[in-house]
């Protein structure tokens, strides 16, 4: 967590730049809201022929409340919080504050322990893998495509110029709505039952190794739904 | 995982075949997956029931490499990131399937250096 405090620090001159408002005039008092518990829901045996095998359905089969399961449970944000850690600091002091373009430290904080520790424990990155907060993955595309792509216009840019984008046949729609604006041409890579093919006709070997420059750029970006 | 429109699920075998050839052509890949935790292994078990199939092999657990420690997660198959040995995936994740669409939050996961990089970015557009 140190480094992206670190860089939090470091990279925004913005907290010093720009005039913090006094928390005082800020017109929300407390943040309230009936959440769900966990419990709600039970999570459904991976096998279930196999019943009291795996942890998934030892959890199922525990009860954390007596009550009823479908009671919501309330959180309260305060106004100010006495909690020292911007990591863990939840109230309306900081949230409705000027921040720094990582987003909300707590929110960031905990997103990032979640990809690391949960859902890649395994990536091979030497300092293991970083994250960066965006208005859902639509939002995230856009800003991938401004990373990767130089755009292109047909009135301004040579053909050869082109730049392409791998998919698969059949994508979902809204990719290419993103992709066009920028001159981005899709080039379609043949799939099987299995998902994308890596070799054989129409694969991605295929398409690569015998990429006409004429036609535009070889891609250097793929999109994949995996 | 899970491929829209397809519902197709690719394989670690594929995903490194895939990888390999994006390493000798230089290709970035970006991994939208938003699905990630709709794979039941009791639905292909019931779906070998009623179609008269022998039923599926169990799912392999990691044998190597760390654990989760819950047998959910550690029963699904592995991002690309984690075959990612040159830094070229870019993962794109979102809070839309599993809490609310309106949330409107979601994140990228990469390498260090790349994420670094999508943050001065961001610090161009979205001065906070």
């Amino acid at each position: 967590m140190t480094s992206c405090l670190t860089r939090g620090e470091t990279q925004t001159p913005d907290n010093e730049s720009v005039g913090l408002p006094n928390v005082a005039f800020f017109p929300f008092d407390t943040l309230e809201a009936q959440a769900a518990k966990p419990e709600r829901w039970n999570p459904s045996p991976n096998y279930p022929d196999e019943a009291g095998s795996d942890l998934a359905t030892k959890l199922a089969s525990t009860k954390l409340s007596s009550g009823d399961q479908s009671a919501p449970s309330h959180i309260a944000v305060p106004k100010s919080g006495n909690e020292p850690d911007p990591l863990k600091k939840i109230d309306l002091a900081t949230a409705l504050q000027y921040g720094t373009a990582q987003g909300y430290p707590p929110l960031l904080s905990w997103i990032r322990q979640f990809t690391r520790e949960q859902l890649h424990p395994n990536a091979p990155y030497q300092d293991g893998p970083e994250v960066i907060l965006t208005c859902g993955s639509t939002d995230g595309f856009s800003k991938t495509l401004d990373m990767f792509v130089n755009s292109w216009d047909p009135n301004v840019h040579s053909e050869r110029d082109r730049p392409g984008m791998l998919c698969e046949k059949f994508i979902y729609g809204n990719v290419l709505g993103q992709a066009q604006p920028r001159g981005v041409q899709a080039v379609v890579v043949e799939a099987d039952a299995e998902g994308m093919l890596a070799s054989g006709p129409g694969g991605l070997e295929d398409v690569l190794s015998n990429w006409d420059d004429a036609k535009g750029k070889r891609p250097h970006l793929m999109y994949t739904v995996t | 995982m899970g491929h829209n429109p397809t519902g197709v699920v690719l394989s670690v075998e594929r995903r490194k075949e895939i990888y390999a050839v994006c390493s000798r052509y230089d290709v970035i890949i970006v991994e939208d997956d938003p699905y990630w935790y709709m794979q039941f292994p009791s639905a292909e078990i019931e779906e070998g029931r009623s179609r008269n199939l022998p039923r599926p092999e169990k799912r392999q657990q990691p044998t190597s490499g760390k654990q989760t420690g819950y047998a959910f997660l550690d029963s699904l198959i592995p991002s690309f990131i984690s075959v990612d040995t040159e830094g070229r995936v870019v993962r794109l994740d979102t809070f839309s399937k599993t809490i609310a669409p309106g949330c409107r939050l979601g994140w990228i996961t990469a390498q260090p250096a790349l994420i670094d990089r999508y943050l001065r970015y961001e610090m161009d557009n979205l001065l906070s």
